[in-house]
């Protein structure tokens, strides 16, 4: 038995000659993926989180096929080439683990470990977060698409594109409508969480944004606390996962949602000149 | 058996005293101890010390090319921006290379940072040589500040075959609180 | 409890004290024991409990009864309880017992330091289970605790995690001392160390053990409280230091602690079998040296638990080559047991069954790790169910069970009472079917895919989950069976032997049944023949 182990370890440890290179980073609760690229307008970054509802897990509707094992954007990766992960951690210790792929590498902050993998057979592989990482490390689950090369980089391209038109839909004017429905929308992917859907959090870790607090405060600190976060909790710097049009429509879906009828809207602007006087 | 005397009780009982006393001072003992041990064994790979050229200088080995590439994350909720000059360089072993990476602090108050590398695949960190580097340097920047922080590094001839790719990562850990508590004592 | 005896002429013969300070100020090894077995059998069921809301949240996919963050809670402290106050306590509860008895010393060599190690940890436990209602909830960071979800990310509670851990510490290291003493020095005369009980030799081997590993636990808790409160950072990166540091200490404790748990029930077992089948233990000698391979080999394995975490390829190697090696004396105490049993003249008695019980579903345990040694093949069972699987077979089915088996052999001897056979046989085919429908199962879905500490998990795992409930369940409540069995046999029964067991070698079962309080206070005439 020990014979062959060694071998395929050996193996396993080898992940030079790669053809593309992917930067997974585990977050409290979801995983970011980034597309290194030598050219910075090339690169495709996005953040990948369960897409099954809190009424599914909390029995309230059926659960759908996938349950618990589908994300919103998963990872598209080319088939027969050689992909090699630099897998590493925003908080917590994480573990990346694709049984298919005979990957499970633990995500470490600070640190940065590499994995590899060559699909052969397109089709969607599904795996798991595995270690215990807090609340939802049941709830972080991993997808991987694998696609002939002319569809990925069909999809590349329009990641690419995305990214350019989200920057420039930065430069319109969003009504209070548009902004809550993409707000709320926002809010569910990515706050939701922690501050939970009826927005009353879980304190004191996971303060309630209901009628106190920044979110019927000022709104450049409200704004400032969703692009910066908290140091010294677990408050993330969202502009790093969000979009300057996603914080604005979080930020002003927050300030009118529950009750709180703050009454005032954020244009995405504003947030992309806080951000880049910020840089 | 015989009543165990009061002389040599007293003498067990201030030996092992005295064991409890040299176990404590080892632990601080074990400061120095620890910089010899790396120093004479060169282990520790991410130790800042910074690499000295040799004299005679290192043979450029003119065939072989590695790509080198720079990962930059913030942790937790780290807020500044930090980012590579470049994202990617293809150097050869023995050359000295040179790259920068930007950073700067948007929040509203001064703060300091700490950059920590980590190297992938773990076996080439210890030919990776950093002759100038911001690793585990107490970086301060004012609210809106930025700076530009140097890297220059040689590959190690010795680097093997099987690397052709290295991956150089910098964590960017906020610890305005430690070194705030650190100073106030 | 016990009762007392007039008739021996000691120096100067007096009873237990009446009342509650009995209890308190006792430095009687047979009062220490029996304390130490009831506050591991208390610790037992409330572990025993929080496994129950575990699998009740389990049995079906969705979020029922539980939310996450008490689920983590959950996990974690069943996994503190069951390893620190049910088996370990158990185990010190039956060396206190019987070590003195088997090796004809009037008690243990320092009683007082005996009574402290005890009371400690009624105080470690009652301030962790405290921590359930503490702002922020219990530990939930596993029972391995890892850095830094447990340090930069824990909640309130975990000073207090961090104090009753060194209760603990203290606790086994002040037990272990005990045990070594009276074992070298008190031993009857002209028993040698080859001469002595295999329990004795287990026990031994185990206190040495646990006073190499519990500084280490000690050490590693005490970093972290520095690194939460004090500014240090030995497991932060962003200070210089790894949080991959905190694994490798914690698991050189962490390994040596498994087999703290199993040595004991080796010599339990290797007392009971030869017993019931009538014929001498296999190979005392190998068993002794195999014993000690074990212990020994078990400092040199522990990053086993790590090999998902990035380790240099030549450190993978090393930890799998060794740890395969330790299937090599365990599986040589296995054949002796077999071995032993091989043409003899059988009986099945309670105690018995749950001793053929152990050797079959522990080295089923046994044979999972082996799966679980090959570093490739780890990657993909590393923190799923089959990892679970195997560690509670060999610690339910093997440490629980070899406790059970204990209890029933030697309650006669401890109460004068014989236990009721039928209910005694009830209870162990209630508890051989409990075990095997909950853990079984389990390998199945951690192959499957299903990672551990998971809440709610994806629909395809749901068959197995829900079976892997009904079996904990049927566990559980047999073990209330447990618990009326043992105060049934307390209170009186049909009155036991001192031989009570035919064929029953050793120095125990040539005193009075029950035990007097005081026994062996001058020390016994040993035969010939060795007592092994």
């Amino acid at each position: 038995m020990a014979v062959p182990a060694t071998s395929t370890l050996r193996d396993m440890y080898d992940a030079s000659g790669a053809d593309i290179d992917i930067e997974v980073r585990g977050y409290q609760w979801k995983w970011q993926y980034t597309y290194l690229s030598d050219d910075p307008t090339q690169e495709v970054k996005f953040i990948s989180s369960l897409l099954t509802p809190p009424d599914e897990y909390y029995n309230r509707t059926p659960k759908r096929e996938h349950y618990l094992s589908d994300v919103d954007n998963p990872l598209v990766i080319p088939i027969n080439k050689r992909v090699r992960f630099l897998i590493t951690s925003n908080d917590v210790i994480h573990s990346w683990w694709v049984p298919d792929f005979a990957v499970k590498k633990d995500a470490i902050p600070g640190f940065v470990h590499e994995a590899w993998a060559v699909v052969e057979e397109p089709g969607i592989y599904r795996g798991k977060c595995t270690e215990l990482c807090g609340k939802d490390h049941g709830f972080m689950p991993i997808v991987v698409k694998a696609v002939e090369q002319a569809e990925y980089e069909s999809w590349l391209a329009m990641k690419q594109q995305e990214a350019l038109q989200v920057y420039e839909t930065v430069g319109k004017t969003w009504t209070m409508a548009e902004l809550m429905e993409t707000g709320e929308q926002v809010y569910a992917q990515a706050c939701q969480s922690c501050h939970q859907a009826n927005g009353q959090g879980i304190p004191p870790a996971f303060p309630s944004l209901v009628g106190q607090g920044l979110a019927i405060g000022p709104v450049d600190a409200h704004i400032d606390i969703v692009v910066n976060g908290k140091a010294g909790s677990a408050m993330q710097a969202f502009a790093a996962q969000l979009n300057p049009a996603e914080i604005a429509a979080v930020v002003t879906y927050e300030r009118n949602a529950w009750g709180n009828n703050v009454g005032d809207l954020v244009q995405p602007r504003a947030v992309n000149a806080l951000i880049s006087s910020e840089e | 058996m015989a009543m165990p005397n009061q002389k040599l009780q007293t003498r067990t009982t201030l030996k092992l005293v005295g064991v409890v006393l040299g176990m404590f001072a080892f632990g601080f003992a074990l400061v120095p101890l620890y910089d010899i041990y790396c120093q004479v064994t060169g282990a520790n790979g991410k130790t800042a010390s910074a690499y000295v050229v040799p004299e005679d200088g290192i043979a450029v080995d003119a065939d072989r090319w590695v790509t080198v590439q720079f990962l930059t994350n913030n942790n937790a909720s780290m807020p500044w921006s930090f980012r590579p000059e470049v994202r990617s360089m293809k150097v050869r072993p023995g050359e000295m290379n040179q790259t920068t990476f930007y950073a700067s602090n948007p929040a509203g108050y001064t703060m300091t940072a700490q950059a920590i590398p980590s190297v992938a695949p773990f076996h080439a960190a210890e030919y990776m040589h950093k002759t100038e580097c911001f690793c585990f340097e107490q970086q301060v920047l004012a609210t809106g500040e930025a700076i530009d922080m140097p890297l220059r590094f040689i590959i190690d001839p010795y680097l093997p075959e099987s690397v052709q790719t290295l991956t150089l990562s910098y964590t960017l850990f906020d610890i305005t609180d430690m070194t705030a508590s650190a100073a106030a004592e | 409890m016990s009762a007392v005896i007039e008739n021996h002429h000691d120096d100067h013969h007096h009873g237990p004290d009446k009342g509650l300070m009995r209890w308190v100020l006792t430095t009687n090894h047979k009062d220490i024991g029996t304390l130490y077995l009831w506050f591991s059998f208390a610790m037992f069921l409330t572990g025993g409990c929080m496994a129950l809301v575990i699998r009740a949240e389990l049995f079906q996919p969705g979020l029922q009864l539980v939310v996450p963050e008490f689920f983590n809670q959950m996990t974690t402290m069943h996994g503190l309880i069951m390893v620190f106050g049910a088996v370990m306590p158990a185990f010190v509860g039956l060396a206190n017992w019987l070590v003195p008895m088997m090796i004809g010393a009037p008690d243990m060599a320092l009683p007082r330091m005996n009574n402290y190690s005890f009371w400690i940890l009624p105080f470690a436990f009652s301030m962790l289970l405290s921590t359930l209602f503490m702002e922020g909830g219990a530990p939930n960071f596993g029972w391995t605790f890892y850095a830094p979800l447990s340090t930069e990310y824990a909640p309130p509670s975990v000073t207090f995690f961090i104090f009753a851990v060194h209760l603990m510490g203290i606790s086994s290291i002040m037990g272990s001392i005990n045990v070594v003493v009276t074992i070298l020095n008190l031993r009857a005369p002209g028993m040698r160390l080859m001469d002595m009980p295999l329990f004795v030799w287990t026990w031994l081997i185990t206190a040495y053990l646990l006073i190499a590993v519990m500084p280490v636990l000690a050490g590693v808790v005490t970093m972290m409280l520095m690194d939460i409160h004090f500014g240090t950072a030995f497991f932060s990166a962003g200070g210089g230091g790894d949080p991959v540091l905190f694994q490798h200490v914690f698991w050189f404790f962490g390994h040596p602690e498994v087999y703290i748990m199993i040595l004991p029930a080796f010599g339990i077992v290797s007392a009971i079998i030869p017993t019931f089948a009538r014929k001498k233990l296999f190979g005392y000698d190998s068993m002794v040296y195999a014993t000690a391979s074990i212990a020994f080999l078990s400092f040199i394995v522990w990053a086993h638990h790590m090999f998902t975490v990035g380790m240099p390829i030549a450190g993978e190697l090393y930890f799998m080559y060794a740890t395969m090696l330790i299937a090599v004396p365990t599986g040589v105490k296995v054949f002796n047991w077999a071995a032993t049993m091989w043409q003899g003249s059988m009986t099945f008695e309670t105690p018995m069954l749950f001793a053929v019980a152990f050797v079959i579903l522990f080295t089923i345990g046994g044979l999972s790790g082996l799966m679980l040694s090959i570093v490739p093949a780890d990657f993909q069972y590393h923190d799923t169910y089959f990892v679970v699987a195997h560690f509670h077979y060999v610690l339910v089915p093997g440490s629980i069970f070899s406790i059970m088996a204990a209890a029933y052999y030697w309650l006669p001897k401890w109460t004068g009472n014989m236990y009721d056979e039928t209910l005694g046989k009830t209870h162990f085919w209630l508890s051989f079917v409990g075990v095997n429908v909950t853990f079984f199962p389990q390998h199945f879905i951690g192959l499957a895919g299903m990672p551990r500490r998971y809440p709610d998990y994806a629909l395809q795992f749901a068959d197995w989950n829900m079976v892997s409930s009904v079996g904990a369940f049927i566990f559980g409540f047999s073990q209330l069976l447990f618990l009326f069995i043992v105060i049934k046999c307390i209170m009186g029964g049909k009155k036991a032997t001192d031989e009570v067991w035919e064929g029953a070698e050793g120095l125990e079962w040539t005193i009075a049944s029950p035990a007097p309080y005081h026994t062996f206070s001058t020390p016994p005439e040993l035969p010939e023949r060795s007592m092994a």
